[in-house]
C-alpha cells in the first residue's frame, strides 16, 4: 500500500515535470519560428558579393582595331558580359528555362536562343556544357563605344547530351566564334553570334617519365597540423626539422596535399601559394622531391564547376611547375571513392580533363592519381603519365597486385599509400602494437626490394588531432587514423622508424 | 588597253567560281571505323539557312537491330538530339527548323548505342539571295563641325533570317549633307562594313543610310554642331550718356561665330562684366540668339564711368569697352519752406524736364541722415521740432552725384 502510493506520487511529479517541459518546449518553438526570416540589415541587399561561378580561362589575344581605341573597363566588361552570355545560354540549355537570356542577348538573337531551348524542351533533350577556355580578338570597336566585334577563337569546351532523362554522349569541341555585341541597357549584348570554325582536338601530349629511379617516399603533414599542411600552424622551421628526419630515413622523396577549399577555391590564396613555395624552398635544401597532391577535400566534379577548378588548377601550377624541387602532380587523392555518391562518368570525365589541363600548363612533370586500391588504379591508365595506387590489405597479397599492374601498363606504377595503424585502445582492444608495424615495415620492404617498388609509406607521424572530414566523426576510425605514423605524439621513434632508415 | 581589262575581269571570275567551288565542297565526313556499325548517313551538304526543316537520309539502316540510333548536331547557338522518323517506310533525321535557320559551322555526330559511328561537318549558309533589312549604328550622333571630329556608320547587313552575310559582299555607305551626297561602296567584313564619316566645316544635319541591292537601312542623322567661338566685340547702344538713372543702355556683341564662320548655336552664355570707377563690380548673364547676345542696364543716377567686357566662360572674350555718364544738373536746387521743411527740387534732367520719380536723395543734419525719393522732381525733409529746437542748422544734400551744403535757422 505504501509503496503504491509513493509510485504514484513520483507518477504525478514526473508527469508534472514532463508536461511543463513540453509546454515550454512549444512555446520556444513558437517563439523561435516566429523570429525566423530575414535580417532586417540585408533587406536592401547591398553586400551581396557576386560569387562567381564561371570563370573559364579568358586571354586576349589583340585589343588593336581601326575603329577606336578600347579602354580598359570596358574590355572587362566585355569580357564579363560576353562570358554571362555564354554561361546564361549553357545554363538554358541544361535546364530548360531562360533565366538570363534577356540580359545578355539582344532582341533578335534572343528570339533564336529561346526557340532552340524550347526545341530541346520539346524532344526532351538536355544539353549540359560548359566551356573552358576563350582567345579573344577585338575587331572593331565603334567610335561611339556602342558595338563591339570579337572572333573568339579556340572555344574549347565539353558538352553532354542527355535523352529522354538518358546519358547519351559526351564530347569536347574546340571552336571559332564571330560575335557583335551591342552595348544596350548597360550590357553588352549579343547581337550576332556565329561559329565559323571547327578544329581538331589537340593531339595528347606524350607521357612523361618519371625523372627519379626508385621513389623511396613518405606522405608528409607537420605533426601539429595534420590535413592542413598550409594552415595557422605552418611553420618554416618545423618543415626544416622534419625533412631532416626524412632525410635521416634516406627517403628521396614527400607527398603533400593542397587542399582545394584552403588553397581558396578558384581565386588561389596567394598566402597558401607562398607557403607551398616555402615547403618546396625547404624540401630543396634537404635535396627531397615533392609530389603535389591537388584538389585535395574536392568532391564536386560537375561540368558547371569545371572553369573553377581549372583556375584553381592553372593559378598553382604555373606558381610551382618550374620549381626543382617538384617531382609530379598528383590530380586528387582516392577519387574513386566518390564514384558512388557523384557517378564513375562524372569523377573520371573530370580526372580526364583536369589532367589534359595541367598537361597544357606543365608539360613537364609526370601526372597521377592516387587511386585507393590496387583494383581501381589502371582507370584513366592511358592519361597520366604512372599508376598510383594505395594498399591498406595484407602485405601477403601486395606482391601479386603489383605485379598485375606492371605487368598490364609500362608506366611507373607507385605505391603511393600503405602503412600500418598502432592503434590499440578502447576502441580497439586488439590493435597492432609497435612491434607489429616493425614487422609489417620489414616484411614490406622484403618485397620492395625484390620487386623494386616505388613507395610512399604512410605517414611520418602519429597525430593527435584528426579532422572530422578526414575520417568522420567515429572515434574507433578518428583513432586508427592518428596512429599511422612512425614517431610518436611524444617524438619517440617507433621500432619502424629503424626498419625504414637500416633498410 | 580594253584586252587586258577582259583579262582581269576573267581572271577574277574565274577566281570566284573556283573559291565558290572551294566553298561548297567544304563539308567534311570522317568515318569512325566500328566493324559493327549498321547505320550510316549520307553527307549532308552545305546549304542555305531555311526555315523549313531539312532531311538527313540514311546510306544504310539496318532495322533488324537496336534503334538506338541519334544525330546530334551542334551548331551556331546550341546543340540538338534527333531521333530518325520514318516516311513512308523509309528512315529519315528531320532536322527542325529552329536549328536550320542560324548559319554557321555545324558538326554532326551519329550515334549508335552511345557510341560515335559517323562524324562530319557541314555549313549552313546565308541566305544571300533572301535579303532581310539593312541594320546600320550610327554614333556619335552629334559632332563639332571642324577638322578633328567625325562619326561613324556601322552597317550590318542581313539575310531574311537574321543572318550574317559572308565577307566580301559590296555595300553602299550614303552621306547627305546640304546638297552634296556621297556614296562609297564597302565590303563585307566579318559581317559588317564601316565608315568614319569627317565632320563638315558647316553646322546642320547630316543623313545617313545604306543599301545593298535592294534591301535598305533606316536614315540615321547626326547633328553638326558649330566649333568654339571665336572672340567678339562688344558695343553699347543707349539714347544719351546722361547718368539720369532712368535711361536704358544695351550692350550688344557682334555675331559670336567659329572658325568657320558657323554661328553659335543659340542659347550660348555669355557674361557681360560691369565694373564702374567707385570699383562697384557686377554682372549680367544672358544667352544668345542667333549669334548675338544683349544684356541690359539701366544708367546710373551719378555720373560715372563704367569698364564693359563680355565673355564666353573659357572660350572667348571681347575686348573690354568704356562707357562714360555725365551728370543731368550743375547745382542742387532747394528751398526751405516754412521754417521748417527742406525742399529739395525741382530737379530736372537735361533737357530741362523733371526728373522721373525715385530719385534718391540724402539729407545729412547733426550727424543723422534721411533719405528720401523724389515725386515730380522734388523730395522733402520735415524738420521735427521734438528733434530740431530752435537754431541755427547746417546740413547737407546729395543726389544725382551732387553735393550741397546750406545753413539755415529754425524760428
Amino acid at each position: 500500500m505504501k509503496t503504491n502510493k509513493t509510485i504514484y506520487r513520483i507518477l504525478v511529479i514526473v508527469g508534472f515535470i514532463l508536461i511543463n517541459a513540453g509546454i515550454l518546449f512549444g512555446v520556444s518553438q513558437v517563439i523561435a519560428y516566429l523570429n525566423t526570416g530575414a535580417d532586417r540589415s540585408q533587406m536592401l541587399r547591398l553586400d551581396i558579393a557576386k560569387e562567381r561561378k564561371y570563370v573559364p580561362e579568358v586571354r586576349w589575344e589583340s585589343i588593336e582595331n581601326p575603329g577606336r581605341p578600347m579602354e580598359e573597363a570596358t574590355q572587362q566588361k566585355i569580357e564579363k558580359d560576353y562570358l554571362d552570355a555564354w554561361y546564361v545560354k549553357n545554363t538554358g540549355f541544361f535546364t530548360g528555362n531562360d533565366a538570363g537570356i534577356f540580359d545578355h542577348y539582344t532582341a533578335g538573337a534572343r528570339e533564336k536562343v529561346r526557340e532552340l531551348i524550347a526545341q530541346n524542351q520539346k524532344d526532351n533533350t538536355f544539353i549540359e556544357s560548359t566551356t573552358l577556355s576563350h582567345h579573344l580578338t577585338l575587331e572593331f570597336y565603334s567610335a561611339d563605344g556602342t558595338i563591339a566585334v570579337l572572333t573568339d577563337r579556340n572555344v574549347t569546351g565539353v558538352e553532354r547530351m542527355f535523352k529522354n532523362e538518358q546519358f547519351l554522349f559526351e564530347r569536347t569541341f574546340n571552336e571559332d566564334y564571330k560575335i557583335i555585341l551591342l552595348l544596350e541597357d548597360g550590357f553588352w549584348r549579343i547581337r550576332h553570334f556565329e561559329k565559323v570554325a571547327v578544329h581538331e582536338q589537340a593531339p595528347a601530349i606524350a607521357t612523361i617519365a618519371l625523372n627519379e629511379n626508385l621513389l623511396e617516399g613518405i606522405n608528409y603533414y607537420p605533426q601539429e597540423s595534420p590535413w592542413d599542411t598550409f594552415g595557422e600552424n605552418f611553420d618554416a622551421t618545423v618543415l626544416e626539422n622534419d625533412f631532416m628526419i626524412i632525410k635521416d630515413l634516406k627517403l628521396n622523396s614527400i607527398r603533400v596535399f593542397v587542399g582545394y577549399q584552403d588553397f581558396g577555391e578558384a581565386s588561389v590564396s596567394k598566402e597558401r601559394l607562398l607557403k607551398l613555395e616555402i615547403l618546396l624552398d625547404k624540401a630543396q635544401k634537404a635535396r627531397l622531391k615533392v609530389i603535389i597532391t591537388l584538389f585535395d577535400f574536392y568532391g564536386d566534379y560537375r561540368l558547371q564547376d569545371w572553369t573553377l577548378t581549372n583556375a584553381h588548377l592553372n593559378t598553382i601550377v604555373r606558381q610551382v611547375k618550374n620549381h626543382p624541387a617538384l617531382l609530379a602532380w598528383d590530380l586528387k587523392n582516392e577519387p574513386n571513392l566518390d564514384f558512388d555518391t557523384r557517378g564513375e562518368r562524372e569523377v573520371l570525365s573530370w580526372l580526364e580533363q583536369s589532367i589534359g589541363y595541367i598537361k597544357q600548363i606543365d608539360p613537364l612533370h609526370p601526372v597521377t592519381i592516387g587511386w585507393s586500391s590496387p583494383e581501381t588504379a589502371l582507370l584513366l591508365e592511358d592519361k597520366v603519365d604512372m599508376v598510383s595506387y594505395h594498399y591498406y590489405k595484407d602485405l601477403e597479397d601486395l606482391a601479386a597486385a603489383h605485379t598485375q599492374l606492371t605487368s598490364t601498363t609500362s608506366k611507373p606504377v607507385v605505391l603511393q599509400e600503405f602503412g600500418m595503424s598502432t592503434y590499440h585502445g578502447i576502441w580497439n582492444l586488439l590493435g597492432n602494437s609497435e612491434e607489429d608495424q616493425a614487422n609489417y615495415y620489414t616484411a614490406f620492404f622484403k618485397t620492395q626490394k625484390r620487386d623494386s617498388i616505388h613507395y610512399l609509406s604512410w605517414t611520418l607521424f602519429d597525430f593527435r588531432g584528426i579532422p572530422s572530414r578526414v575520417a568522420g566523426k567515429l572515434p574507433w576510425r578518428k583513432n586508427k587514423q592518428a596512429y599511422f605514423g612512425i614517431i610518436d605524439n611524444l617524438g619517440v621513434k617507433d621500432d619502424a622508424y629503424l626498419v625504414i632508415k637500416n633498410r | 588597253m580594253n584586252t587586258s581589262k577582259n583579262i582581269t575581269v576573267f581572271a577574277l571570275i574565274t577566281i570566284t567560281v573556283i573559291s565558290l567551288l572551294l566553298l561548297s565542297m567544304f563539308s567534311l565526313q570522317k568515318e569512325i571505323k566500328d566493324s559493327q556499325a549498321t547505320f550510316s548517313i549520307k553527307q549532308i551538304e552545305n546549304r542555305a539557312v531555311s526555315n523549313k526543316e531539312q532531311y538527313v537520309s540514311f546510306e544504310t539502316y539496318d532495322g533488324t537491330g537496336s534503334d538506338d540510333i541519334y544525330l546530334i548536331l551542334s551548331g551556331t547557338y546550341g546543340t540538338v538530339v534527333l531521333e530518325s522518323a520514318f516516311v513512308d517506310l523509309v528512315p529519315y533525321f528531320f532536322i527542325p527548323e529552329s536549328f536550320t535557320k542560324h548559319a554557321g559551322i555545324v558538326t554532326y555526330t551519329l550515334v549508335h548505342n552511345k557510341k560515335p559511328i559517323q562524324e562530319g561537318s557541314f555549313k549552313l549558309l546565308a541566305n544571300t539571295r533572301n535579303l532581310g533589312a539593312v541594320e546600320t549604328y550610327l554614333g556619335p550622333r552629334s559632332i563639332i563641325a571642324n577638322v578633328r571630329d567625325y562619326t561613324m556608320l556601322v552597317s550590318i547587313p542581313t539575310d531574311m533570317l537574321d543572318n550574317l552575310l559572308p565577307d566580301n559582299t559590296q555595300i553602299d555607305l550614303k552621306t547627305q549633307f546640304k546638297t552634296a551626297i556621297t556614296t562609297t561602296e564597302h565590303t563585307l567584313n566579318s559581317g559588317f562594313a564601316w565608315k568614319r564619316i569627317s565632320s563638315p566645316l558647316q553646322t546642320g544635319r547630316l543623313s545617313t543610310g545604306s543599301t545593298l541591292g535592294s534591301s535598305s537601312s533606316k536614315e540615321l542623322i547626326v547633328d553638326i554642331f558649330p566649333d568654339l567661338a571665336q572672340e567678339f566685340s562688344i558695343r553699347a547702344v543707349s539714347n544719351h550718356n546722361y547718368a539720369d538713372g532712368n535711361e536704358i543702355i544695351s550692350f550688344e556683341t557682334t555675331q559670336i561665330k567659329d572658325a568657320h564662320g558657323n554661328i553659335m548655336t543659340d542659347g550660348m552664355q555669355v557674361t557681360f562684366y560691369i565694373r564702374n570707377d567707385t570699383g562697384a563690380f557686377w554682372q549680367i548673364h544672358t544667352t544668345t540668339v542667333n549669334g548675338y547676345a544683349f544684356a541690359k542696364a539701366l544708367h546710373p543716377q551719378a555720373p560715372s564711368n563704367w569698364q564693359v567686357t563680355a565673355a564666353i566662360a573659357g572660350i572667348a572674350k571681347s575686348p573690354e569697352i568704356s562707357k562714360t555718364f555725365t551728370s543731368i544738373i550743375e547745382t542742387i536746387p532747394m528751398t526751405v519752406r516754412k521754417n521748417r521743411q527742406v525742399v529739395v527740387g525741382p530737379l530736372t534732367s537735361y533737357l530741362g524736364q523733371l526728373v522721373q520719380d525715385g530719385i534718391g536723395v540724402s539729407f545729412h543734419i547733426h550727424g543723422t541722415t534721411y533719405e528720401a525719393l523724389t515725386k515730380n522732381g522734388e523730395a522733402q525733409f520735415y524738420l521735427k521740432a521734438e528733434d530740431y529746437p530752435k537754431g541755427a542748422y547746417t546740413f547737407t544734400i546729395q543726389t544725382l552725384g551732387l553735393e550741397a551744403t546750406h545753413k539755415t535757422t529754425v524760428e
